[in-house]
């Protein structure tokens, strides 16, 4: 521990000692170093709400009163047991600024998330780069609530522009967490007696592990002297060294509970991917590969003289899919763009050109470049109901819905993007447009369901957010109603000039 | 009746093109020739998306398309990872009417037939082979520097080919092509090196220096000894939305060379003899434009000729433009203008060519194309022309 640089006091409190019941762990982490300033942060959209009551200070190192780090989720590793029930957790937007900056949840929890600004807000979560959800919440006052599945930590932005805006939602596996105050202090309670290695967490130093025991009915108080020379910068895992790592699934809530069906299931689809991977590869090679790259990675090499960027498959973030937002697309989902392509980019049809057995084939092989389809059974695909009566009535409703949602701060006023006050960036941080939607070419598809499922599910790795907490299934349809009337036809003008393909 | 045939096989062998890049494409995508051609120079083999993607989908009419069959297994060159397959064949028609002649002559011909063979032995080493049944052959190793697609790249291409020089259209029997000696059958021997950094290109190789069709390029051996040919071209492309623009020139000097251009052959004086050693240089610029559905192909070219047993030099001026536009996927116009002038006086010799043609893509990998085209001057003629196209 000393060679870490860690000073550890293990203090037993006065109690008396029953050998049944259980512990807990007090403790504050320290920061060792020079507390630095908090430096403001480059805030250049909706300034008059954004930077209302002064600077937007940064968050990454916050240290308090007699250096004491806040901010850091401190959990014990390698706990396999059933944890105590999961809560609801809140997450704010207020001042362009989430509110907590870092937090962390038991995995099953719901993060209640709110909007207090009269800006647009667009939270957007990963974990390790792969969507969790992309919601839009354009209204001030609206909370929407999200199931924190996915252990590990969840990076919040928002993608209206706030570029400084962030947020950490370390998801853990277990009850056995908490994250430090401003004060830098923590509790973690309800341990049972044992030995444990207690993990430390900060989204800017990094990791370490301190060894503590835990006696019954007893507080053990540790302190962490947290810097950048005592923490390890490596991925956040939830099992010690000492163990074998912990298997945690996208579905596996609220606790860990790694059930043996679960296993033989994921061992099944992984076995399931190597035979999809190893008979679509040529076929990938052959039809798929110049652009999308060999690896799948989106770096072919005809990929630089493509209008858009080809996707990349090696992240599982499928733009056109059936499912919520966050949830892996479906097999369908891949086949359907396969075959109809993506209106409005390079990306072209081949069902006139690929048998559909070779088409679903080429569906699985890009499934197999990502983990992420196998790591739990296919999600389901959401419902789009029977179109309303698409009449002058639902398209002036349609129309409050577009200004209610502020559609036009990314399409524009009449649709024809741009719209957007801030540059719109996807997922691998190149600039994109907001659809032109006067063209009334969808990349979803010409259908009105098309564009309802957009709606609802958002488009993956594009700052496009699913909007499926805000409005009802008939509010949807008549945004649907209103979109299609922004469409007029094409003249001369974009004839010549427009670099979209139909 | 001898003038007649004669006439009719300099039209035929005239239009006989080999596999060449479709500047037009470049000029409205604002690519380069690598994204459909192997070569990057352009022209002959297409790359995996040249013949996969963008023959298949991005050229053919759309009317009409129907789900594919699952009986059927989809056509792919690509054999294995390492080794594909292409084939380039024209059929035409040609009835060409001399203004010397009283009577017309037409004739089915089959113009080009060439089968390609592309191997990747590495992530930096490929092999092509293009044989030719009317045009000859290639054969070349390519040497790439970056293993993974870059923008900045360096290229070494060693063996037999195309020197890069201009815009490498597939009409062979242009002005600025067959015209000026950079017809099908005009390959050469030696190394060539190609630097890309993003929208530049530069090509520079050293060659023998020879015209025409022979595989151990032997022309000159008798006189010519470290003597070769120094070709180079540079590009550079750039745009704003649906403005696509490139641009750049050409260089051709070859020392001692064995014949004269074929620019001047035809009125070159009597007492000259070529075979003592021709020093040439060929300069040319060229101009692509695309916007939307519309492009322009433009080049010119300015050759000279210095000649060993003595007189003057004699310079010369070729130039070809193109006007096309995609009035729908898989249906092209075009109108074309020529114009070759072997002694810079646009007079006496001068010939302008002036053409219209439609070009249809009825499906992937398969083209028709009509094409009228009258000649203004000393081979002053009508022409008219359908073949049809099958490339991968």
């Amino acid at each position: 521990m000393t060679k870490h640089g860690i000073i550890i006091a293990l203090l037993v409190l006065a109690g008396p000692a029953r050998a049944d019941k259980p512990g807990a762990i007090h403790g504050r982490v320290v920061y060792d170093g020079t507390a630095p300033a908090r430096s403001p942060l480059k805030v250049d959209v909706n300034i008059d709400v954004c930077a209302k009551h002064g600077p937007v200070l940064g968050e990454d190192l916050l240290v308090g009163k007699d250096r004491g780090l806040a901010n850091v989720v401190l959990f014990l590793a390698g706990i396999t047991e059933r944890a105590p029930v999961a809560r609801d957790a809140k997450l704010d937007q207020r001042g362009c600024v989430f509110l907590p900056h870092v937090q962390s949840v038991t995995a099953g929890s719901t993060l209640v998330i709110g909007n207090d600004d009269p800006v647009v807000h667009n939270v957007h979560a990963r974990v390790d780069g792969e969507t969790v959800f992309n919601l839009g919440m354009p209204l001030r006052g609206v909370h929407i609530k999200r199931r924190m599945k996915a252990p590990g930590v969840t990076v919040l932005s928002c993608d209206s522009g706030h570029k400084w805006m962030l947020a950490y939602v370390v998801v853990v596996p277990h009850g056995y967490h908490s994250t430090s105050s401003a004060e830098g202090e923590f509790t973690i309670t309800d341990i049972q007696p044992g030995t444990y290695t207690l993990r430390a967490w900060h989204e800017r130093l990094g990791i370490m592990d301190v060894p503590v025991t835990v006696r019954a009915g007893l507080d053990t108080e540790v302190t962490l002297s947290f810097g950048s020379k005592s923490a390890r910068d490596v991925p956040l895992t939830f099992a010690t060294a000492a163990e074998p790592r912990v298997t945690v699934t996208a579905t596996m809530a609220p606790a860990i509970a790694t059930e043996g069906d679960q296993e033989v299931a994921l061992t099944a689809r992984r076995a399931q991917r190597d035979v999809d991977h190893a008979a679509g590869r040529m076929s990938y090679l052959r039809h798929c590969a110049s652009c999308h790259g060999d690896a799948g990675d989106g770096h072919g090499e005809a990929a630089r003289w493509q209008s858009s960027r080809p996707r990349d498959f090696t992240r599982g973030e499928i733009e056109l899919r059936s499912t919520r937002s966050g949830e892996p697309a479906r097999e369908e989902d891949l086949v359907r763009t396969i075959s109809l392509g993506v209106p409005g980019t390079d990306m072209p049809a081949w069902a006139g050109e690929l048998a559909p057995s070779e088409r679903r084939l080429l569906a699985r092989y890009v499934m197999s470049l990502s983990d992420r389809y196998y790591q739990a059974p296919p999600s389901a695909p959401v419902v789009i109901p029977q179109e309303t009566t698409r009449d002058a009535a639902s398209v002036a409703r349609g129309k409050e819905i577009w200004n209610k949602l502020k559609c036009n701060q990314c399409h524009g006023d009449d649709g024809g993007s741009p719209g957007a006050s801030h540059r719109l960036v996807d997922d691998w941080g190149e600039d994109v447009d907001a659809a032109d939607l006067r063209r009334s070419v969808y990349k979803s598809g010409p259908l009105p369901a098309d564009l309802y499922r957009t709606l609802v599910t958002g488009l993956s790795g594009t700052p496009m957010p699913a909007f499926s907490d805000l409005i009802s299934p008939s509010e949807t349809w008549d945004l649907v109603h209103f979109i299609q009337t922004l469409a007029r036809e094409p003249g001369l003008f974009d004839w010549l000039f427009s670099n979209e393909k139909e | 009746m001898i003038t007649r045939i004669l006439l009719a096989i300099v039209a035929l062998t005239v239009v006989a093109s080999s596999a060449s890049a479709m500047p037009r494409f470049a000029a409205r995508t604002g690519a380069d020739c690598r994204l459909c051609h192997v070569n990057p120079s352009g022209g002959g083999m297409r790359s995996r998306y040249g013949s996969s993607v963008f023959q298949r989908l991005a050229l053919p009419l759309t009317i009409g398309d129907e789900a594919g069959d699952d009986e059927l297994p989809s056509f792919s060159p690509q054999i294995t990872e390492w080794l594909s397959l292409g084939a380039d064949l024209r059929a035409a028609y040609l009835y060409s009417a001399p203004d010397v002649l009283d009577d017309p002559t037409s004739s089915f011909f089959l113009m080009q037939a060439d089968l390609y063979t592309a191997a990747k032995l590495s992530s930096h080493v490929s092999v092509v082979l293009d044989i030719g049944v009317y045009s000859g052959f290639e054969a070349w190793v390519l040497v790439q520097a970056a293993s993974k697609p870059s923008p900045y790249d360096l290229y070494l291409k060693v063996g037999r080919f195309m020197p890069t020089f201009g815009l490498r259209d597939p009409n062979h029997d242009l002005f600025t092509r067959q015209g000026i000696g950079l017809g099908s059958s005009d390959r050469d021997t030696g190394l060539e090196l190609t630097f890309v950094a993003g929208p530049a290109t530069l090509s520079v190789a050293l060659v023998n220096g020879t015209f025409g069709d022979d595989a151990l390029d032997g022309h000159g051996s008798d006189h010519r000894s470290f003597e070769k040919a120094l070709v180079s071209r540079a590009a550079v492309g750039f745009g704003a939305g649906a403005l696509h623009i490139q641009t750049g020139g050409s260089f051709y000097l070859s020392d001692n060379g064995t014949d004269a251009n074929p620019l001047f052959r035809p009125a070159l004086d009597a007492a000259i003899d070529v075979a003592e050693g021709v020093d040439e240089l060929r300069a040319g610029a060229f101009l692509l434009a695309g916007l939307g559905p519309i492009s322009y192909v433009g080049e010119a070219v300015y050759v000279r000729n210095r000649f060993t047993s003595g007189g003057d030099a004699v310079g010369g001026y070729a130039s070809a433009q193109e006007l096309a536009v995609q009035v729908i996927q898989g249906v092209e116009v075009m109108a074309t203008f020529e114009l070759s002038d072997p002694d810079l006086t646009l007079a006496g010799d001068a010939t302008t060519r002036a053409g219209l043609a439609a070009e249809v893509f009825l499906g992937p990998f398969f083209e028709v194309r009509v094409m009228g085209r009258r000649a203004f001057g000393p081979a002053a003629a009508t022409d008219f022309l359908l073949f049809a196209h099958a490339a991968f």
